[in-house]
């Protein structure tokens, strides 16, 4: 104990020598740095579709770190204003909450503003539009079908005795309680990387309506104010719609927003054969 | 934002070429391939690619059909082990019928979430459906004829 208060007596009496010391360390390593570029290099799938007889192919990029930010994104935006202007895709909030930069990045679907750059230059980024969708350009695809469905389970309150010109009206109230049950649903942003991850929607995504979706689905059967939860937990019922989850749980893995789509589509299940559901389980 | 109008554009063009044709007759063939040509191409999304439960399938109520199969694949998890343990005839039986329901089940459901197109599928179906019922009948002649399932299964580790 006294040796140990001792040396740090020592230490803090030489501490004004040890601050200019460490400083100029850490200036001679930033300069270092600075002086030599950190490169990193990048394939991006590029297509164009509306070009007769264009193939998709991978296209190389190389950018410096220590001049880019330290995202995904900021790669992506660094490249298409100072590289390669017809680099296509989408992105609009650069903060994760509105969805649109969803691609496939180093084998795994994320948003790209939430995706730190790798920071090995010894590594190759890949970046890839979402898996098994249309692609409109790039790393834009082709979301009709996807939001097609979501339309199809009427993502909307609905009540029983209450006409068009009724909304508005009166507030409809919810307790505490029940505003809970929709936690871990009413975050997602519909991005679509749960459902281009799920092998089921790649060979069904015709048919079978996807986890982003069944969350959804879930959310306005959870809601205590809806008055149509059986309504929708018939239209379901059918061997296509619901039932070819087969729990592989890659949307739950791959949620950029940590949610558990794959908890929503079990929940429904559940409800179906009969049993109660009280909202996505806390873990 | 661009090719939003020429959509719309499109669409007048179209309205224009069924309700006033002899008044657009001569402008609406020369733009109209123009623009469509210009126009922002989607992949075609075909009302078949929506799926709604309004559509037809084979299977309008899968809920039950999905309970039923969880049953038998939980029953398989006592069963095996009961049936290899007191290896008789009821057990045997029992275990072959519950294994080939549930095989085939399971083998349907892969067949169905792969196999896409007209003829395909159901060339399937059958196939799958044929060796079912092959499977279940040479399982039920080796009980009746033989030693029995579970005394064979019995055999492969202590003879071989």
């Amino acid at each position: 104990m006294a040796s140990s208060s001792k040396a740090l007596v020592r230490l803090l009496s030489r501490s004004n020598a040890l601050v200019p010391f460490v400083q100029g360390r850490f200036a001679s390593a930033a300069a270092a740095t600075q002086a030599q570029p950190q490169m990193k290099k990048f394939k991006i799938y590029r297509y164009d579709p509306d070009k007769p007889g264009s193939k998709p192919y991978m296209q190389e990029y190389e950018i410096d770190l220590n001049k880019c930010g330290t995202m995904v994104l900021d790669a992506l935006i660094k490249i298409k204003n100072e590289v390669d202007a017809t680099l296509t895709f989408r992105r609009s909030c650069r903060e994760g909450i509105c969805g649109s930069c969803a691609m496939n990045i180093n084998g795994a679907n994320t948003l790209a503003c939430l995706c730190p750059i790798d920071t090995d230059t010894g590594k190759t980024s890949k970046i890839y539009p979402l898996p098994h969708m249309y692609v409109v350009k790039d790393l834009v695809p082709d979301m009709n079908n996807f939001y097609a469905q979501y339309k199809s389970i009427e993502p909307y309150l609905k009540k029983k005795d209450m006409g068009e010109e009724d909304i508005g009206k009166i507030s409809l109230k919810q307790s505490p309680k029940d505003r809970e049950k929709l936690d871990g649903m009413y975050e997602c942003i519909l991005c679509a990387c749960c459902s281009t991850s799920c092998p089921s929607y790649w060979w069904n995504g015709d048919k079978y309506l996807g986890p982003a979706v069944l969350m959804q689905a879930y959310r306005w059967v959870m809601d205590s104010r809806d008055d149509f939860k059986q309504e929708r937990l018939e239209k379901l019922r059918d061997e296509w719609s619901l039932f070819r989850c087969h729990t592989i749980q890659n949307c739950t893995k791959t949620c950029p927003k940590g949610l558990n789509p794959s908890a929503a589509i079990a929940e429904m299940k559940r409800l179906l054969i009969g049993y109660e559901s009280t909202g996505i389980p806390r873990q | 934002m661009a090719s939003f109008t020429l959509t719309r554009l499109c669409k007048g063009v179209a309205l224009g070429r069924t309700f006033g044709q002899h008044v657009l007759s001569r402008t609406a063939p020369v733009s109209a391939p123009m623009i469509q040509h210009k126009t922002f191409m989607l992949s075609p999304v075909s009302r078949k690619r929506i799926y709604g439960p309004q559509e037809v399938c084979d299977r309008e109520d899968e809920v039950n059909h999905w309970k039923n199969e969880r049953v038998v694949a939980v029953a398989l998890l006592p069963l095996i082990p009961t049936a290899l343990a007191f290896p008789n005839v009821v057990l045997d039986m029992t275990l072959c019928s519950v294994m080939v329901l549930h095989s085939h089940w399971r083998l349907s459901g892969v067949c169905q979430d792969y196999i896409h197109g007209e003829m395909l599928p159901n060339i399937a179906k059958y196939g799958v459906l044929f060796l079912s019922i092959a499977a279940f009948g040479s399982l039920c002649y080796f009980n009746y004829a033989d030693v029995g399932f579970a005394k064979a299964v019995r055999l492969i580790y202590s003879e071989l």
